[in-house]
């Protein structure tokens, strides 16, 4: 479809304007502001949508306001083979007006105008696709709606390689709702189906039950006629194993007996055996009674004789104890008197030792005295000198300091020389001067002619400090030499070696006072010369040494007489406790001996009890006979113990077991069979009456009619499951294989805008999923309105150049690029261009400078 | 002499595979087969009748299904004798021992409750050789002759028995030994051998016969729905006539169809088809149809579907293309990747039942958008 010519009368703004259309190529249709230029797609849109008669508001709006005139669309239009003029009045003297130019010529006017352009278009004008090409203002930032446009499913398709592009989404759209039918988008069974596999499942469960319940009887009855024949098979056996039971018992009776003689000779075996026992015990506790009566009578006799030892011993150690005593208590006296001496000869001897000592003593505290007495005097003389060591260090400290004060002021003084020439006199300080003088001025000097000149020389201020230091010394040394009360160092150097001497003699009279003391003080011992001097008067007359000897002795004699005394109590002592303990012995041994004689009487008497009651020969006798008797029962034992043995006992126990097992075992499994064959019987009974066959027959039926309706439904799941899918796979295929070309077209014409990198990816319904640039993949969503808009007017751009002319419609775009930065905007120019090259492009705008680029466009304006 | 035999009644059998609706009267057809054996009976003048085995279905039936049975012996006018084949043997399940049984059965109804000789008529023996239970061990028609002497002069004699005879099945130890058997009637133990248990009507030898089932059980019977109408004469001579009793056909139709002309054959063939209410067919059909075609051979086939007891596709049997014809589609304006699809489905419908329903079912789906 191509649009001609387009004139608007009274519509809005505009009074009258008519403007002509490129087809192929580009129109700028300027309009006087926004919404002027807008004018011309809405007259468009409302010459098609509303018949003249009508007034609707859309209608209403764009009447002029102020005029009471219609507004008036007049379009000329090649569409396929047709080519018409249509005109259009709304709302006053309303008229519908059309010419058809070719192929033939033909006029008519009113509805019927309306509907034959109506046809017409339908004919040749895709409204899908006329739909999509128009951008209105407003909705520049959506996608087309493409995905559906015939006519470039067409152009896709062809290009893709098939001959016709038409769409069969309704198919689809049918095959999917009969496969909802049966099964959910996740390809779970629907209710229909799901009934269906449910009734057939129980079907087939009720089938199984009823053969399970068939096989079971099957079972039972093969049960009943094996417990039958086993019936059969076992009645003649009972009796036969009765029989062989009857003979074993038999045996086994004789066997019984035989155990019972075997019981009673083995009891007799017994008793005989406690007979013997019994008479050997007696023999034995008579031989033990008389041989312990031998032993007692031995035993008695050693302690008789161990008795009289006793006592004998004891007799003799009583003998020896008394002059022992004696003994021990003469030394004893002797001892008393000896010590008695001693001591009478020990005060004679310090009588005599005093007399000889008082000389000695006296002489000692003479000699202290005088001692004592030189020491006090050496002390006084030295408390009289007073100079000691240390004062002498403070004098010789002071004239020092008088000496260096001197030398000090004397280094830093004047220093004059006096010359006297003549005869005449001279003075220095008062004191004549003989011959050549020199002098160190530290105080202030005087040279003095008398009568001629006195001349008085001044120390500087520096010799005043020195002088008066030096006064200062003098003075110190001065007050310490009078208070020892010396002239000089010199005098005060020998009193000093004087008090020295003081010292010494001092210590020599201390040192002689302690030796002759001793260790004593003078007071104890003039003490003791006092005792000293009472004893002298009461020494007896004989010499010393005489009475020392007579001591000696006396201290002898003690020593004998205590020794003499220990000895004498030792032997006492020992005598004693020998008797003591032979006493203890010797009551003992009479005890035992008591004791010892009773038990031997007691024995006696009872060994000729017991020989009175039976003599040891009899007991002997009694014993040889019980032996016999248990022989004799042994014998017994073996003989009935070999015939059980020939009767082969112990096998025929498990003989007897076996055969009176059999016999009940064939009893009772009899029982058992007979139980078995009556249960099985009566459940056979029952189930005879259930009719199990018919109910399998039943459930065999049901399945078989389950089955086929669920085959039925089956079938039509499976049909449309796959015509679904097989529908819905060739439609994705084919969309795919016409989505490339759509890209590599929209590719094409984005180049020039957006640069050589430039790539998209298109979706099945030809929306634009996402585009890449720089290697960037951003989501449609997430671009820019500009680059929205500019993907949008590509995909328009080029479905108008894919479409064949034939079948297109005019790409219009109210307003474009509103969005876009001029870089973008000169580029998309390109691209308008080129697109107009195919297409029929028609822009509409009230600012035409965003389309200055376009140096192919046409540009027309809407007065 | 004369007497009806047969065998394989098998009362109580019911087909599940019928059509739901058909299996009572396919239930009721057994018993109007035990009357319509009485009339023939009646007609040729016969003795007795001899039942060889599998008189019930099974012991496990309901009991009910013996009052129904004796109602319909009772209107056969002469001694009918059973023998206990393979389904209802006597065992301790046995439908013979039943109480029902026992307390209801007609005096002229009598049961070969043993094996050898009864005399079921003056002069007239039969050799029995009843089933006690399931899987015998041995050869039980060998068993019931052994130690037998010829018949008196004047009496005729029969063997009764049931179960496949050497020849037919190997592998069983009861299968009867047909030379032995032979071997027996030769020796003139007896005259003729009736046997139960194979039901199709087959001649073994001249003088033994399975006279097979009254009426029809089974699709893979060759000859069913017979009885034997056998004489033998004073000279002992046999012969044997086979008398049509059966109501029932179960038939297996094959036909090839690749055109419009073959389905018009078939309509043809199945509305032709007597007594379709008493009638099972099980249809082999081959060939290539379009699309349109096998929707008109299914409308064909349900049309037919409800007159027969059973109408069905032998699946096993069945080898049908379905390939749209240039027309098929091309009507529909199915282009582009419809077309595709449809080129698909037509690839794999050789070999997948479910495409061609999948073509069938866009074909409905086209149609009414086409609409």
């Amino acid at each position: 479809m191509r649009l001609l010519r387009i004139r608007l009368k009274d519509f809005r703004g505009v009074a009258e304007s008519e403007v002509r259309l490129d087809a192929p190529g580009v129109t700028v249709v300027v309009g006087p502001n926004e919404i002027g230029k807008s004018s011309l797609a809405e007259g468009l849109r409302l010459v098609r949508q509303y018949k003249s008669a009508s007034s609707h508001r859309d209608v209403k709006a764009v009447q002029p306001t102020h005029r009471d005139v219609g507004p008036e669309v007049e379009i000329e239009v090649e569409t396929g083979p047709y080519h018409f003029v249509y005109t259009k009045r709304w709302l006053r003297k309303h008229r519908t007006e059309l010419t058809v130019l070719a192929p033939r010529r033909q006029q008519l006017s009113g509805d019927e105008a309306h509907d034959r352009v109506e046809a017409m278009f339908a004919e040749t004008l895709d409204a899908t696709l006329w739909d999509a090409l128009q951008q209105v203002q407003g909705d520049s930032l959506q996608q087309p709606a493409l995905g559906r446009a015939t006519p470039l499913q067409a152009a896709l398709s062809g290009r893709a390689g098939a001959d016709d592009g038409s769409v069969h989404a309704a198919l689809v759209d049918r095959a999917a709702a009969e496969r909802a039918l049966y099964l959910t988008s996740t390809g779970r069974s629907t209710k229909e189906l799901a009934d269906a596999e449910q009734r057939l499942a129980e079907a087939e469960h009720e089938v199984a039950q009823a053969r399970e319940a068939l096989a079971r009887v099957e079972a039972d009855v093969e049960a009943h006629a094996r417990t039958v024949a086993r019936l059969a098979d076992l009645q003649p056996r009972v009796a036969e194993r009765a029989e062989v039971l009857a003979e074993v018992e038999r045996r086994h009776q004789t066997v019984v007996g035989l155990r019972r003689e075997l019981e009673r000779a083995e009891a007799a075996v017994r008793e005989a055996g406690l007979v013997a026992a019994d008479a050997l015990r007696r023999v034995d506790d008579r031989q033990a009674l008389v041989a312990e009566v031998a032993e007692r009578g031995r035993s008695v006799t050693a302690l008789d004789a161990e008795h009289e030892q006793v006592a004998a011993r004891l007799v003799e150690t009583e003998t020896l104890l008394a002059p022992a005593v004696e003994r021990r208590d003469a030394a004893r006296l002797a001892h008393a008197d000896a010590a008695t001496a001693l001591t009478t000869a020990r005060r004679q001897v310090e009588l005599a030792r005093a007399g000889a000592e008082l000389a000695s003593v006296r002489d000692r505290v003479q000699r202290a005295q005088k001692a004592a007495d030189e020491l006090r005097s050496a002390h006084e003389a030295q408390e009289r000198n007073g100079l000691d060591a240390a004062a002498l260090r403070r004098v010789e400290q002071a004239q020092l300091d008088v000496d260096s004060a001197l030398a000090a002021a004397r280094a830093g003084a004047a220093r004059i020389v006096v010359e006297p020439l003549g005869d005449t006199v001279v003075h220095l300080d008062g004191r004549p001067v003989v011959r050549v003088v020199e002098h160190d001025v530290i105080a202030e000097t005087e040279v003095d002619v008398p009568d001629v000149v006195r001349v008085r020389v001044l120390p500087d201020r520096s010799a005043d400090e020195q002088a008066e230091r030096v006064g200062r010394a003098r003075d110190a040394l001065a007050a310490l030499l009078s208070r020892h009360d010396v002239p000089d160092l010199v005098a005060a150097r020998e009193k000093a070696a004087e008090h020295a001497d003081l010292v010494r003699t001092a210590d020599a009279a201390a040192a002689t006072r302690d030796l002759v003391l001793a260790g004593d003080s003078l007071d104890r011992l003039t003490a003791r010369l006092t005792v000293l001097e009472e004893r002298a008067e009461a020494a007896p007359a004989e010499p010393l040494e005489a009475l020392e000897d007579a001591l000696d002795a006396a201290e002898r004699a003690v020593r004998d007489a205590e020794r003499e005394r220990d000895e004498a109590s030792t032997e006492h002592d020992h005598l004693s406790d020998r008797v003591g303990v032979l006493r203890a012995d010797h009551a003992r041994t009479g005890a035992r001996r008591e004791s010892a004689h009773a038990e031997l009487d007691r024995l006696v008497t009872r060994l000729e009890a017991d020989r009175a009651d039976q003599l040891d020969e009899a007991l002997q006798a009694a014993a040889d006979a019980a032996d016999l008797a248990g022989d004799e029962a042994r014998a017994e034992v073996a003989r009935v113990r070999s015939s059980l043995a020939e009767l082969g006992a112990e096998l025929l126990e498990v003989e007897l077991e076996n055969a009176r097992g059999a016999v009940e075992n064939a009893g009772r499994e009899i029982g058992s069979l007979e139980a078995e064959r009556v249960r099985l019987e009566s459940v056979l009974d029952d189930r005879g009456r259930d009719g199990l066959q018919d109910r399998l027959d039943a459930a065999l039926a049901a399945h078989h009619d389950a089955e086929r309706a669920h085959e039925a439904v089956r079938s039509r799941a499976a049909a449309a499951d796959l015509l679904h899918e097989v529908l819905q796979r060739h439609q994705h295929e084919t969309r795919a294989r016409y989505v490339d070309p759509f890209r590599r077209e929209v590719e094409t014409l984005g180049r020039p805008v957006f640069g050589p990198d430039f790539a998209v990816e298109i979706a099945d319904d030809l929306s634009v999923e996402s585009r890449t640039l720089d290697g960037v993949t951003v989501p449609f969503t997430g671009l820019s309105g500009g680059a929205r808009e500019q993907l949008g007017l590509l995909t328009r751009l080029a479905t108008a150049r894919l479409v064949d002319p034939a079948d297109g419609a005019p790409v219009v775009l109210d307003d474009s690029l509103g969005f876009s930065d001029p870089v973008r905007r000169r580029s998309m120019a390109t691209v308008l261009a080129l697109a107009g090259r195919q297409a029929q492009v028609v822009v509409l705008t009230c600012d035409p400078d965003r389309f200055a680029d376009l140096g192919q466009a046409h540009f027309v304006t809407l007065d | 002499m004369r007497f009806v035999a047969t065998a394989d009644w098998q009362i109580g059998m019911t087909a599940h595979f019928l059509e739901a609706e058909a299996r009572p009267r396919f239930a009721q057809a057994r018993l109007d087969a035990v009357r319509a054996t009485g009339r023939v009976a009646a007609e040729r003048g016969a003795a007795f009748v001899l039942v060889c085995g599998d008189v019930f279905e099974s012991n496990q039936l309901d009991r009910q299904v013996v009052g129904r049975a004796f109602d319909a012996l009772r209107d056969v006018p002469v001694p009918v004798w059973l023998l206990p084949g393979n389904h209802d043997p006597l065992d301790a399940a046995s439908v013979y021992r039943s109480p029902e049984f026992l307390a209801g059965c007609p005096e002229h109804v009598h049961v070969l409750d043993r094996p050898g000789l009864h005399e079921v008529a003056p002069g007239v023996e039969v050799v029995a050789a009843p089933w006690f239970s399931k899987r015998p061990l041995s050869d039980l028609v060998a068993d019931a002759l052994e130690g037998l002497e010829p018949p008196a002069p004047g009496t005729a004699r029969v063997v009764a028995g049931h179960g496949s005879v050497v020849g037919f099945d190997r592998t069983n130890p009861s299968t009867i030994s047909e030379p032995g058997l032979t071997a027996a009637l030769d020796a003139g133990l007896a005259h003729v051998a009736v046997l139960g248990d194979r039901h199709s009507t087959t001649r073994v030898t001249d003088r033994v016969w399975y006279p097979g089932a009254p009426e029809v059980t089974s699709r893979l019977e060759d000859d069913p729905g017979n009885v034997l109408v056998v004489d033998v004469a004073d000279d002992g001579a046999v012969s044997v006539e086979p008398v049509r009793v059966g109501a029932w056909r179960f038939v297996a139709h094959a036909a090839r169809v690749d055109s419009a002309a073959d389905l018009d054959a078939l309509e043809r063939w199945l509305r032709e088809q007597p007594a379709k209410e008493r009638t099972a067919v099980w249809l082999s059909l081959t060939g290539t149809l379009s699309v349109a075609e096998k929707a008109r051979l299914d409308a064909v086939l349900d049309d037919a579907g409800s007159l027969y007891a059973l109408l069905d596709l032998w699946a096993r049997h069945t080898d049908l293309a379905v390939r749209p014809a240039d027309g098929d589609m091309d009507e529909l304006g199915l282009t582009g990747f419809a077309r595709e699809a449809v080129d698909e489905l037509v690839a794999r419908s050789a070999d997948d039942p479910a495409a061609q329903d999948a073509l069938s079912l866009l074909y409905r789906l086209a149609s009414a958008g086409a609409r």
